[in-house]
């Protein structure tokens, strides 16, 4: 008989997440299950609640598969958070993708373990896109720039940045009334804020590690899973795990660089800061890593630890990629 | 919508009153907060730190705050235009009916609320940037929707007695 | 017919049923809601679904605009700023025929100039100018209409909460918005003036002569209107002048208003408890409904209703203007018998993607949508008037509980009829609502 799952996200059906990786993700689980599986994407939390709530909803029942951020809870998702750490990830999506997911198969069983998590990953090289351009720290005195997480926060704080936090859907209006300067995010996200309207200054950092990446998890509810015919699971096991986190590079790996692209095409600027400046960065940030690990000790588990297997799987999936 | 009704009498209304009173000072502490940040910005270039944040936290237990009071009130939207031939008992016994169901609703989202704030203590989730733990706040919906219940249930026999 | 029309269809009739049976309209969304959730997952899941959704729906950084721009309606209307208004307007207008109603609408006009929400506009200007137009012999129904089509200046001229919700839903940039809908504004004020001249040269009965003063009364009242149009700059130069957001403009709003008030002794401590008190009412009610929405909304969607509509009708290959009438009569239809917030935050996933894909001749897919959001604005503005459910109506009639509901409707139709002709206007000639946006930006 066909099994209909309800799968519950945050951002509208014409974002790039939403029409390159979910999409084509659920058709091919679709498809290869011979229509025993059908899956109905309910997209900018169409079945009610709130982004925070998407995990629970996922371990409750309220919807079979969720997409959501771990950060959107802060404070409940401690262990994977050391992918959020200011330079540890890799500029390449599939890079961070790989590496995050097989993290979550070795140390983030406990973090999840209502849920049974379908695919854990992180999204590519995150920029800053502002009003003026940023080519040194002294650039980023004081500049309001809106953070994506937590960490990314603390991290621009040390580099002399004013963050702000605010709700993604405020941003665009906020950029353009002058209330913050600008924002950080991937290419992937920037037309949907019409952020290369508003900002003519896009700044990257040079390789790998990059200032930042933001982790996301694909969820299903454990009953639900469980409670499917044999022939079924084997077909959401075989696009779980490493396969759907190849699949789920894809925005931001092919979407970026067209982004790219069209910010370059309106005349705007993109700024490659110098390998010594990222030194600087790197060192002005340590303190941030540095308060992570202590913070570690006292949640009871070894960040240190932690955040040395990550930097060598990002180094592992890394080979061949600049 | 109602207005100018009778004076707020009984317990259970002082209680809306009282929550109500709250929820607004916390409104206006929304307000000079926010006023505050802009001030701060112009003058040195950073906001208060997190001032997103306790605006969604600040009006957020301000609105749960308010819904006692606004039930003691009866501050509802009803439309009157297909009942408006009954005689005032039977109107009475319909709008004391439904109050009784908005307080079995009330007292099944407190409930839930309860349950809500235990897990979101037990998972250690906190705000974004001042990383404040935010059971509480649901915990104070539970306790607001119970006072909603309690103010619905004291409104159920003066309705059925046709007053209000 | 497929069985998710059926669901959604026997959803909506019974929460007409409980409508009409005197279930307040909040709670009768969320006992529908509830049970056509239980139809379709189960009552397990649905105890889940409840268990933080009220706190986060209230705690919402977008929605604090509601409560903040009652608050400041609520120590404007305190603090006498309200009445400033109307006093003023009285004052220019108040002499000819039907002065006074055409001063209520200027005075909507300058408050949605610095209030979002029509509810808060209906509210605010109704208790300072219904005592008024019943003092000079106004005609109740012609009184009461105009102050609920006034209230929905609130939401027609920018800033506007519908708008926020618009722009949030459908990714677009507010200050666009905000520009675009400036023009339909000021136009939907002009119809509403000229209707208050046509009808009353027609039946002078209806608005007997009065309410002008002498020349001194007229300074002394322009000289106390001047706080309140300082605000009102303050407030939307700020949002224009790129200072700050929505919501940080209703909460100077609030502490500027407050300050006056203060200032000018109108608002003393027993005062601002009041407004507080005030706030609270008209804050619950309006989250009730909200939170009854989020429930009725998420049960919509469960069903597939909406989706499979859209789907139906890209599949139907209608002329593009075909379309958009058929969505827009969609809207006056649902905006008769529903809540407007509700409305547009059940139907924007569904009716959105339809219109910005078709092609209207424009020069991008903002344009259109854009433009779109501004009809949309427009016909959610007729549905807080029109009848059986016109939210601005209700509000009226809380505050002038001598007239009946039905004499008050019978006020708003000569006012619903221009609104019909101006929606034609704006969807005939798109530059109305975009002229300003291409020329500023
Ligand atoms: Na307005
Ligand atoms: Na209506």
């Amino acid at each position: 008989q066909e099994t209909t799952l309800r799968l519950h996200h945050f951002l509208p059906a014409v974002s790039n997440v939403h029409r390159f990786f979910l999409q084509p993700w659920a058709q091919k689980v679709q498809s290869e299950s011979g229509g025993k599986l059908r899956i109905q994407i309910f997209p900018a939390m169409q079945l009610g609640g709130a982004p925070p709530q998407l995990f629970d909803q996922a371990r409750d029942g309220v919807a079979d598969i969720i997409w959501t951020l771990p950060g959107n809870t802060p404070g409940r998702f401690p262990r994977i958070e050391v992918f959020e750490l200011p330079f540890v990830a890799h500029k390449k999506a599939i890079v961070n993708c790989k590496a995050v997911q097989e993290f979550a198969g070795k140390h983030l069983r406990e973090e999840f373990k209502e849920v049974h998590p379908l695919c854990v990953w992180a999204h590519g090289e995150g920029l800053i896109h502002a009003r003026k351009e940023v080519r040194t720290m002294d650039d980023l005195r004081g500049l309001k720039l809106r953070f994506p997480s937590r960490l990314n926060g603390e991290a621009l704080r040390a580099l002399g940045a004013a963050p702000v936090g605010m709700p993604v859907p405020q941003v665009p209006e906020a950029v353009s009334q002058g209330v913050i300067d600008g924002a950080v995010v991937p290419w992937e996200v920037v037309p949907s804020l019409r952020l290369h309207e508003m900002l003519k200054f896009h700044t990257e950092v040079p390789g790998s590690p990059t200032l930042y990446t933001t982790t996301f998890i694909l969820a299903m509810n454990k009953a639900k899973y469980e409670g499917l015919p044999d022939d079924a699971r084997k077909v959401l096991d075989a696009n779980s795990g490493m396969v759907a986190a190849e699949m789920a590079a894809k925005p931001w790996d092919e979407q970026g660089p067209v982004v790219e692209q069209m910010a370059k095409r309106r005349g705007n600027q993109v700024t490659v800061i110098t390998e010594e400046e990222k030194a600087r960065w790197v060192r002005a940030t340590q303190p941030v890593v540095e308060q992570w690990q202590a913070g570690t000790r006292e949640r009871g588990f070894d960040g240190s630890a932690l955040l040395a297997e990550a930097r060598a799987l990002v180094a592992k999936h890394g080979q061949g990629f600049s | 919508m109602a207005e100018g009704h009778s004076r707020p009498r009984g317990w259970t209304d002082r209680l809306g009153g009282v929550l109500a009173l709250a929820g607004g000072a916390v409104l206006l502490g929304v307000a000079l907060l926010t006023c505050w940040s802009v001030v701060q910005r112009w003058l040195t270039s950073r906001p208060v730190p997190g001032d997103f944040e306790l605006v969604s936290l600040g009006s957020g237990v301000a609105v749960l705050g308010f819904l006692a009071w606004g039930t003691a009130r009866r501050a509802s939207i009803v439309v009157d235009t297909f009942t408006g031939w009954l005689p005032r008992r039977a109107a009475g016994a319909l709008d004391a009916f439904w109050m009784l169901v908005w307080a079995a609703a009330a007292a099944l989202l407190a409930e839930r609320l309860f349950q809500g704030a235990r897990e979101t203590l037990r998972s250690g989730t906190t705000t974004m940037v001042l990383g404040f733990p935010t059971w509480w706040a649901v915990g104070f919906g539970a306790l607001a929707f119970a006072a909603v219940a309690l103010a619905a249930l004291a409104w159920v026999p003066r309705l059925g007695r046709g007053e209000g | 017919m497929p069985p998710e029309f059926a669901t959604a269809g026997i959803g909506f009739a019974a929460l007409l049923l409980l409508i009409a049976l005197r279930a307040p309209v909040g709670l009768a969304m969320l006992l529908v809601g509830a049970g056509g959730y239980l139809w379709i997952v189960d009552a397990g899941v649905l105890l889940n679904y409840l268990k933080t959704t009220p706190y986060h729906l209230f705690a919402n950084y977008t929605l604090s605009v509601i409560p903040l721009f009652i608050l400041m309606g609520a120590l404007a209307e305190r603090g006498g700023l309200a009445r400033d208004l109307f006093d003023a307007a009285n004052a220019l207008f108040g002499r000819r025929p039907g002065g006074m109603a055409m001063g209520v609408i200027g005075a909507s006009a300058c408050f949605g100039a610095v209030c979002g929400s029509s509810v808060a506009t209906t509210a605010t200007i109704g208790r300072a100018a219904l005592p008024e137009l019943k003092r000079f012999g106004y005609d109740p129904g012609l009184a009461t209409g105009t102050v609920a089509v006034g209230g929905t200046l609130g939401i027609l001229i920018p800033p506007s909460v519908i708008l926020v919700v618009y722009a949030i839903s459908t990714e677009q940039n507010i200050a666009k918005l905000f520009m675009a809908a400036l023009v339909p504004g000021l136009l939907a004020t002009l119809f509403y003036v000229l209707t208050i001249a046509v009808l009353t040269r027609l039946r002078p009965a209806l608005a007997p002569p009065g309410g002008g003063v002498d020349a001194t009364e007229r300074r002394r009242v322009l000289l106390n209107v001047i706080p309140v149009l300082l605000i009102a700059v303050v407030v939307i130069g700020g949002i224009y002048g790129g200072v700050f957001t929505p919501t940080e403009s209703a909460a100077i709003g609030c502490v500027s208003t407050l300050t006056v008030g203060l200032a000018r002794r109108t608002l003393n401590g027993a005062d601002v408890r009041a407004a507080l008190f005030a706030t609270a009412e008209t804050t619950a009610m309006i989250f009730v409904i909200l939170l009854g929405a989020e429930v009725f909304n998420a049960f919509l969607a469960l069903s597939q209703a909406p989706d499979l509509l859209a789907l139906w009708i890209s599949e139907q290959d209608f002329p593009p203007y075909g379309v958009l009438a058929l969505l827009l009569f969609a809207y006056i239809v649902l905006g008769a018998v529903m809540d407007e917030l509700a409305m547009i935050l059940l139907t924007l996933p569904v009716f959105f993607p339809v219109v910005t894909a078709l092609d209207f001749g424009l020069a991008s897919a903002e344009e259109t949508a854009i433009w779109f959001g501004v009809l949309v604005l427009v016909v959610v503005g007729i549905g807080l008037t029109a009848p059986p459910i016109g939210l601005n109506v209700f509000v009226v009639s809380s505050l002038a509980r001598d007239v009946p509901i039905a004499r008050t409707y019978r006020g708003v139709l000569p006012f619903l009829a221009t609104d019909l002709l101006r929606l034609a206007l704006l969807v005939t000639f798109p530059a109305l609502s975009l002229w300003l946006v291409r020329a500023l930006t």
